[in-house]
Formats: C-alpha cells, sequence, structure tokens
C-alpha cells in the first residue's frame, strides 16, 4: 500500500510539473509584456502600495521572478498579479534604493514565453501616505453623485470625506491642503446651506461670502504657507461644446478676478484696482513657497467663444506682504502667452520654493479636454522651463499636486483611455530629471477597466484628515457659517 | 399533512398563476421590463459584486440585479418575474401554514403577491425587493423549525439585523411575523418581542452612517422610492418606441408607428420623428403626427428634466451624425439613470467612440461589456471592427462620413449651428438637412428655414417633401413672391390650390381653426396658424 501511495505521488507529480512547469520550452521574446497598468521601469517610492498588475493577453499562468540587490521572489499567479502585501513590503524596504529587475514568463495558449524584463527604480524618498480625490463621472458639467476619498497609498484602503448623498446632492469641488498637510485643507461645499469647508488645525468651520459682493462663487484657491490666508479666483464659468471629434468640451470663464481671504479676521482683500480699462481674466491664484508672492494666471478678454483659440493665459506674479496683507504695485510676467504661443493654467509651487509646475495647452483656461495639454514646469531660480516629457502622454495631463518634500507629484492623467482621469506619480531627483510615472495601485488590477468614474484633483497630504463625511453632513446641515466681509481698497 | 384536494389546489392555483403572470407581463409590459435591464450593467467581476457591500440588502440586491440581466431577453424578464413571485407565494403558503391556518391558504398567499406584481410595473421597483422578502420569508421559516427556546431566541436577535444587511427594509416584515407566530403557537415573550421590534425600528439608524445614507434613505433602501402610479400602458408605448429603436428593429418601430395610437408625448414623437428620418419622410409626414414644437426633435435637457428624457436624448445627435453631443448625452444618460450604470448607454457610448475611431475609448467600454453574460457577444463582434476593414461595416462608413471636418464652439442647445456644420462637412447628409429644416418648422421660425432652404436645396433635384412646400408657400405669400419664383420652387399646383383654398377658409372664418381642422388639419399651414406649445400664455 505504501509503495502504491509513493508512485501514486510520483506520477500526480509528474503530470502537475508537466503542466506547470517550463524548463527548457521556453520562447524568449524581446518585447515587453502586456502589463496593465503600464508599471514597466517606473520609479516608485518604497512606501507604495503593492504594484498589481495584469497581463492583457490573459495567460493560464504567471511566473514572476523579481530580483533585486538584496532579495529575489519567485510568485506563480494567474493573469491578475496580486502581490501579498507582508512579502511586498519587505521586499521594498530591504531593496530602498536599489533597481529591482521583473522578468515574467506566461503560459499563453499552452506556450510559455518569457518577457523581456523590466525594472523598478525602488526610491528612498517616501511619497506623502494619503492622497485625496473626487470621484465623478465624467460628465462635463453635471453631476449626480460625487464623493471625496481619502486613500491610503501604503496599501489599499480608502475612506469617504464627503459624500453628496448626505449634503442634499449638492455639488461639491475638490479638497485642497495647505502645505500637504492633514490638518489645513479646505474645499467648496455648494448647494442652500453650503459653503467653504475650512479644516484649520482639525477645526472645521464653514465660510460663506456675502451674496452680490463677490463676482461669483469663490473657486480655485491655495492656501498662504502660515494657514491665516488664502487666495481665491472668483469665476462666472460657462460650457461649450467643441464640434470636431477629437475634442470635446471647453470651459471658459466670462469674468474671473482674485482675492485673498483672512480666515482670522473673516475678511475678503480684493487685488489692486486695475489701471487699464478693460480687466482681463485672472484664475489660478497660488501663494510663493515663502508667502512672500502671489502667482497666478492672466489673459486679456477676448469675444468668448467665438474666439476661445485666442484666450491663452500668461503667468503673473505680484509681492503679498502677510504682515499688512497687501499687494505689491509691481506685476512680473514669468511666462507670457503672447510670446509663446501657448496658454497655462493650474498652477502649483512645489514646497521647497524651486518650482511652479503648470498645465499648459494650446488655448484656453480649463484644458482637461484638450488632448494637447500637457505639465510643465519652471525653475524659479532660472527661468528655465522644464517640458517633463518623460511624464506628459497623448492624452491631457493635468491637477497635479506636489509631495511635502517636492520629490513627487501627483496628477490627473487621461492616457489610459481619453476619457477617464486617474492618478499618476511620478518622480523628480535631486537633478530636477522628471522620471517616468506610474498609476495609483488598486487591490484588483481590472479596477480601472471597469470604473466609470474619473478621479479629480488628486491631492497629497502627509497624514490622514481629521474629518469624514459624517462630519460634513453636520456641517452642511447643522453648521452656522461664518461670513467674510469684502474690504474696499 | 395536506389533503389530494388541497395538494390539487395548489396546483391549480400555481398553473393559473404561473399562466397569468407571465402573460401580463409578457403581453402588456415586456418594454417595460426590456428597458429596466437597460439601465443597469451587471459585471461578472469581483470589484462589482464587492460594491455592494457598501449599501444595505447587498444580497438581495446582487441576486436581483443579476435576474434581471435576464430580462435582455424577449420572454426572459416575463418568466423571471414569474419564477420569484411564485417562490415568493409559496413561501407565503408557507408561512400561513406556521399561523395555523386551515383554508383558503393559496389564495390569500396569492394577495401580497399581486401587490408585488403591480409594484414591479413601477419603474423604480426593482426585483431586488422580491428576492428581499424571499430572503426574509425563508429566515421566518427556518426561525419556526427550531424547536429549542433559547436557540430561537439567539436566532432571532441575531438574524433580524444581518436580513437588514444582506435584504434591506423587507427585514420589517421579520418582527411581526414572529409576533404573530408565537402568539399562535401560545408562546408570550413580551421583552424578546420587544428587543425584536426595538431592534426593527432603531438598527436602520445606527447603520445608516456606515451606508452614508440619509434617514430616509436608511428606512426604505432597496426602494428607491414609495410612489405608486400603477399601470402605465402609454408609457409602454413609448418604451416599446425606444427599445425597438435601441434593438436596430426599424420596422418594428414603423409597425408601432402604424398601428399605434401613439401617445401625446415628446418621448413617442421623438421616435417617430428618428424613425420617418431614417427612411427619408420627415419633411412628409412631420405633421401626420404630435409635434410638441421643437421638443419632439431634440429632447430638452436641463436641471428639471427627468432622468428618462436625459437618457434619450442622446440618439437624436447620434443618428444626425453630431458624435460629440451624442457622447455628452449617453454620459449624462448614464450619470441620471437609476444605477448610474447602463448597458444601453454602453453600448452607445461604444459605438460614438468606434465611429470616432478611438480605439482606446471604445475598447474602454467594450470591455465593460464583455464583462457582462449577455452584452458580451455584442461586444467581441464591436472589438474586431476596431482593427477590420470598414469597408466590411457599412454602418459604421456610414456614420464616420457624417463626422463634422473642422471645430467650432457651440451651446448645448444651439442645434442650427452644429446641423449646418454637419450639412458644410457632408451636404449629402439628409438627416441632418431635415432636421434643420424641422427645426425652423416647428418653431415656426420662416425666415430661418427659408434661407436655410435656399442654402442647401435650391437648383438642386431634390424631392420637395410636402411640410417645405407648404412653407414655402408662407414665405412666398410673405414676400408677395411671383408664379415664376414659385415655380423656381418646383412647388406643385395641387399644393399652391390647396394653399390657396386654405387661405380663403380661415379668412373666410375670421381665423377660426374648426372649418379647417378635418381639411387643413395636418397641413404645416394650420400649424403655423394655431399649434400652441401646452402652458404657453394664450393657449
Amino acid at each position: 500500500m505504501g509503495k502504491i501511495n509513493t508512485y501514486l505521488f510520483l506520477l500526480v507529480s509528474c503530470i502537475l510539473l508537466a503542466g506547470c512547469g517550463h524548463s527548457g520550452n521556453v520562447t524568449v521574446s524581446e518585447e515587453l509584456p502586456p502589463v496593465y497598468p503600464d508599471y514597466t521601469n517606473v520609479s516608485i517610492p518604497y512606501n507604495i502600495a503593492p504594484l498589481n498588475f495584469l497581463l492583457r493577453n490573459k495567460p493560464g499562468v504567471v511566473e514572476i521572478k523579481l530580483k533585486g540587490k538584496t532579495k529575489e521572489l519567485l510568485i506563480r499567479d494567474s493573469y491578475k498579479v496580486q502581490f501579498a502585501q507582508d512579502t511586498w513590503k519587505s521586499l521594498m524596504e530591504a531593496e530602498k534604493g536599489n533597481t529591482i529587475k521583473v522578468q515574467i514568463t506566461a503560459k499563453v495558449g499552452g506556450e510559455w514565453i518569457q518577457y523581456a524584463p523590466f525594472h523598478w527604480h525602488v526610491v528612498s524618498e517616501a511619497i506623502d501616505p494619503y492622497l485625496s480625490y473626487r470621484l465623478i463621472e465624467p460628465g462635463y458639467e453635471v453631476w449626480n453623485k460625487i464623493q471625496l476619498r481619502e486613500r491610503n497609498l501604503e496599501n489599499f484602503n480608502e475612506r469617504v470625506i464627503a459624500d453628496n448623498n448626505l449634503t442634499d446632492n449638492s455639488c461639491m469641488n475638490c479638497h485642497t491642503y495647505g502645505n500637504q498637510d492633514p490638518n489645513l485643507s479646505f474645499f467648496h461645499l455648494r448647494g442652500a446651506t453650503g459653503g467653504t469647508i475650512l479644516n484649520r488645525n482639525g477645526q472645521l468651520r464653514k465660510l460663506t461670502t456675502k451674496a452680490n459682493e463677490l463676482l461669483a462663487s469663490l473657486v480655485y484657491g491655495n492656501f498662504h504657507p502660515s494657514g491665516r490666508y488664502g487666495v481665491f479666483s472668483s469665476n462666472i464659468i460657462l460650457p461649450a461644446f467643441h464640434t470636431y471629434k477629437s475634442e470635446r468640451l471647453e470651459v471658459y470663464d466670462t469674468e474671473s478676478e482674485l482675492y485673498v481671504l483672512d480666515f482670522d479676521k473673516n475678511r475678503i482683500i480684493p487685488l489692486p484696482e486695475d489701471t487699464i480699462p478693460e480687466k482681463p481674466f485672472r484664475t489660478f491664484p497660488v501663494f510663493s513657497a515663502n508667502g512672500t508672492s502671489v502667482y497666478y494666471c492672466e489673459a486679456p478678454r477676448v469675444s468668448l467663444p467665438d474666439s476661445i483659440h485666442q484666450l491663452m493665459y500668461s503667468l503673473h506674479r505680484i509681492d503679498f506682504d502677510a504682515a499688512s496683507c497687501t499687494f505689491g504695485s509691481r506685476v512680473d510676467t514669468l511666462f507670457s502667452a503672447s510670446e509663446e504661443g501657448k496658454s497655462i493654467c493650474h498652477l502649483k509651487t512645489s514646497p521647497d520654493g524651486k518650482y511652479i509646475m503648470y498645465t499648459i495647452a494650446d488655448y484656453g483656461t480649463f484644458p482637461i479636454w484638450h488632448r494637447e495639454t500637457d505639465l510643465q514646469m519652471i525653475d524659479l531660480n532660472t527661468g528655465e522651463i522644464n517640458e517633463l516629457q518623460a511624464v506628459n502622454a497623448t492624452c491631457s495631463d493635468t491637477y497635479h499636486s506636489w509631495s511635502s518634500d517636492s520629490r513627487w507629484f501627483v496628477f490627473a492623467s487621461k492616457r489610459d483611455d481619453g476619457l477617464y482621469g486617474k492618478p499618476y506619480f511620478s518622480y523628480i531627483d535631486e537633478q530636477g530629471v522628471a522620471h517616468k510615472p506610474f498609476v495609483l495601485p488598486q487591490r484588483d488590477p481590472a479596477f480601472y477597466d471597469y470604473t466609470l468614474k474619473s478621479f479629480n484633483i488628486p491631492e497629497l497630504s502627509k497624514g490622514k484628515l481629521p474629518f469624514d463625511a459624517l462630519d460634513i453632513e453636520r456641517m452642511y446641515w447643522h453648521t452656522e457659517a461664518d461670513t467674510m466681509r469684502l474690504m474696499t481698497h | 399533512m395536506q389533503t389530494r384536494d388541497e395538494i390539487w389546489t395548489q396546483i391549480l392555483v400555481a398553473v393559473i398563476f404561473i399562466i397569468g403572470c407571465f402573460s401580463f407581463f409578457q403581453f402588456l409590459l415586456p418594454y417595460h421590463l426590456f428597458f429596466k435591464e437597460q439601465t443597469q450593467l451587471f459585471l461578472l467581476t469581483t470589484e462589482y459584486f464587492i460594491s455592494y457591500f457598501s449599501k444595505p440588502a447587498w444580497l438581495a440586491c446582487y441576486m436581483g440585479d443579476f435576474l434581471t440581466q435576464f430580462y435582455y431577453l424577449r420572454g426572459g424578464g416575463a418568466a423571471v418575474l414569474t419564477l420569484v413571485l411564485l417562490i415568493e407565494w409559496w413561501l407565503f403558503m408557507q408561512v400561513l401554514r406556521q399561523f395555523r391556518l386551515k383554508k383558503g391558504i393559496p389564495f390569500l398567499a396569492l394577495i401580497p403577491v399581486f401587490i408585488e406584481c403591480l409594484l414591479h410595473c413601477e419603474l423604480h421597483y426593482s426585483l431586488s425587493v422580491s428576492v428581499a422578502f424571499i430572503l426574509v420569508l425563508s429566515t421566518f421559516l427556518l426561525y419556526t423549525r427550531i424547536k429549542h427556546t433559547w436557540g430561537a431566541l439567539v436566532f432571532g436577535v441575531i438574524s433580524l439585523p444581518l436580513l437588514y444587511i444582506i435584504a434591506g427594509i423587507p427585514f420589517f416584515l421579520f418582527s411581526p411575523l414572529v409576533i404573530i407566530y408565537e402568539i399562535s403557537e401560545r408562546k408570550i415573550r413580551l421583552f424578546y418581542w420587544l428587543l425584536l421590534i426595538l431592534i426593527m425600528v432603531f438598527f436602520p439608524f445606527i447603520m445608516k452612517p456606515l451606508y452614508l445614507l440619509t434617514t430616509k434613505q436608511a428606512y426604505q433602501y432597496p426602494l428607491s422610492s414609495l410612489k405608486i402610479n400603477g399601470l402605465n400602458l402609454k408609457r409602454e408605448k413609448i418604451l416599446a418606441l425606444a427599445s425597438e429603436s435601441y434593438f436596430e428593429n426599424w420596422k418594428g418601430v414603423n409597425e408601432l408607428i402604424d398601428a399605434e395610437q401613439l401617445p401625446s408625448n415628446a418621448v413617442a414623437t421623438y421616435y417617430t420623428n428618428i424613425a420617418l428620418s431614417r427612411e427619408g419622410k420627415l419633411a412628409d409626414k412631420l405633421l401626420d403626427y404630435y409635434q410638441p414644437f421643437s421638443q419632439g426633435l431634440f429632447l430638452q435637457v436641463g436641471p428639471t428634466s427627468n432622468w428618462m428624457d436625459i437618457f434619450f436624448s442622446s440618439d437624436v445627435f447620434f443618428h444626425v451624425g453630431d458624435m460629440n453631443m451624442a457622447q455628452h448625452s449617453a454620459m449624462l444618460g448614464m450619470i441620471f439613470s437609476p444605477h448610474n450604470r447602463s448597458s444601453r448607454m454602453v453600448k452607445r457610448l461604444s459605438e460614438i467612440n468606434l465611429v470616432n475611431s478611438d480605439t482606446t475609448a471604445t475598447r474602454k467600454y467594450l470591455r465593460l461589456l464583455e464583462a457582462t453574460w449577455f452584452h458580451r457577444k455584442w461586444a467581441l463582434e464591436h472589438e474586431k471592427m476596431l482593427s477590420g476593414n470598414i469597408e466590411d461595416y457599412p454602418w459604421l462608413q456610414a456614420k464616420r462620413s457624417q463626422i463634422p471636418n473642422r471645430d467650432i464652439i457651440r451651446m448645448s442647445s444651439d442645434y442650427p449651428t452644429i446641423l449646418n456644420l454637419l450639412l458644410e462637412s457632408n451636404p449629402d447628409n439628409r438627416r441632418a438637412l431635415d432636421y434643420l429644416l424641422c427645426f425652423y418648422l416647428l418653431n415656426k421660425d420662416i425666415q430661418s428655414f427659408s434661407q436655410a432652404y435656399d442654402k442647401w436645396c435650391k437648383g438642386k433635384e431634390i424631392h420637395l417633401p410636402k411640410a417645405y412646400s407648404e412653407a414655402l408657400l408662407i414665405k412666398l405669400a410673405m414676400t408677395k413672391a411671383t408664379q415664376k419664383e414659385r415655380k423656381e420652387y418646383g412647388i406643385s399646383d395641387e399644393v399652391a390650390n390647396a394653399f390657396a383654398e386654405y387661405t380663403a377658409t380661415y379668412e373666410g372664418s375670421g381665423g377660426n381653426l374648426e372649418p379647417l381642422r378635418e381639411r387643413f388639419g395636418k397641413t404645416y399651414w394650420f400649424y403655423f396658424h394655431f399649434a400652441r406649445m401646452k402652458g404657453r400664455s394664450g393657449e
């Protein structure tokens, strides 16, 4: 009986090995494996969640060999490769600063194929561990269900921080941090009892402006590094439609103006009065990293929508004195739209003060549907423009946010399908060279195939936000708003 | 133990119920069921399954939605509903038996099932609710099998909150059933009943923060509305037109238009107009049907529009070749549909992107369809079109020829701009031409009509449809044109004579519509003089 068992064991082992093994019968391919998401040859932070992926050709069995400097792993999986979190974490810790070679061999249609290897450069500088974003269908200017969510980048945990189901289906704009600090952030919650939700030192406040005092609602904004001030644009926004197939929506302002909000004194300070008769469009203001300047986009008025292709925004800078809350009188132009023949928007200063990253397009103020829309950054010391060629793709790349150490940035890209924005992360090394980006990893690598939501305005944060959707529900329904008053010149 | 007669009665009731229920849904409401399937997209993926855990009633909803996908098949909806309601009826019989009822059980058990039958006539009433009732009734029957006193108490207390999690608000039925059962068994346990009632009343409230629901939603999930409208055969006719056009069964659509007394409704007119336009008969038969001004050409989409109008609004843009607006409307249709995802809209989005030669976007939508049971085949066929020879797909070739060849910016309701652009890009786009001219006609904008007609049609040897010749006569009368000018438009003497007769009668009656209705009720002249929008002043 014992002998029979031994023979049976050997027989079963042989059958299994014949079915699974591939020694001697492997076709070597020079092509990279059809990995989705594209995680080939990317730089990743050591604290990122497992880069689960799938193979588009759906092989029956996949063998992945991960070879680092100190550690080696052999994993066998289906066409969906999902790493155990503990194994992944220990590999990342061990290979911090090193490069991991990823060798994939897959059984495709009964034949074993060994694909060309690719590499993961494990960067020893951690990325800020939290990411917030708005999930919304790319329904252009309308919404039905909106959530703001916060994702832990070190694992797959995600939670809802605001849900419009609890706030009378009101629209909510994207969530913005100050200094990537979880205790300093805001977002605009529209609706009858809405307002700007300010999270400062972990305390929530609801701010409103007096009706008709401002041009329109506050829209794009940014915190002063002190946290006391915010600089905002107030915009009257209109959507219009392109007729050509590859274009979709054009969003433009018919009016726009800038204001500084003093959160301590509940006051609104406008920009100095214009000396020119025709007020230009001004939008996307941000403070410099040290808080002594305000950068913003400005464009001369054109007839809209007819002359939309002539609507081009330049990058300007004006001094700001936080002690007296006053602006300087001189305006510098860092990027001239008329000279470059391009329009810029979505400004973001790096926390180390070295760069301003922005979105550049052929024209317009909100080119998230323009295919030519790319990211660029200016070196504020040299004025040199970095075109971020390793980062940009053929579809729009917009809505970027820096990590607190200025070594990583996240942005929304439609590169996958041209429709649905997804958060991509890119590393910027000491020389200011940006590396090939990678998409936010998901537990199920097919996640992006089946989602019908876009990730809007992804923003990095050093920690977890001190509020959740229920706090926002309470703020919406039961909290009195503090009214901000406009100061006159 | 049931007697032979009781068993036969049950069988007889079951057979009558099966025939009646199946016939009711299959012959009275087939399109209502098709439409329910069109407004969901059931994916056979792990992520999709997990997504059900974020709300109560996950098991009922998952099973209900799983079964709803069979509504796609002709007869499938009626068969599935009959089966589910039959199970419910059988379970109700078992429940009534626990209450020691002796007579009339098969008939009494029919009462709640009849009510459910009527509720299934509502578009917002989902099969998940019936599945939820089945789960609750089954749990109750399981409860009655537990003879151990403490075992039953523990089972009752544990299963009640679990029922909310898996079945949602129909869990409210459990506590009364237990109490009635225990009274019938002469087991009086007041504290236990009180505990059950407290769980029943407060558990949804306790769970509402976890599920991110409002209090109202927590106490009605998975019901999305408590509104009951009853059987709506007028809507069924509209859904018939909408579904047959979705199935590309234009012969069927034409039969519906010819055979049915169509309701005076913008959506019914909208699909009638699309069907007429496909055959090049829009301007010939335009006024044979109810026309709510231009709203029967382009459905009005705005903040107060109902979701069904939004859902259908992309079809006309796809029909005339405005792919960008078709895409926008299809996205909106999906966003505002009850499940925020729709197999019909995803198919339309695949087609739009296929026409636009946007391979990556097409694949995005085809992958979604490939993860379904009933749309997978369609997706695989369309996947082939991505890499295939366009000449093998005449519909695709025709659609691509309609695409505008230059870019301008326009507001979403600026239809003349896009229709003119479509014509500039492809002057043979007869659909765009008819929609442009009929848009002006239905808005009584004779001047714009005549300018557009002169620009696109004058001097060309094309058939002059009835509505156009009638409108041109109005324009010619306004400008006091000569006989020669009339001849240049190729207006027949017959129509010109009829116009003279109409004018004489109109003037003779002092502008009264009644003497004109019978003879001229379907002419553009009559529409021009007497059509008023409902609700407008001066109606």
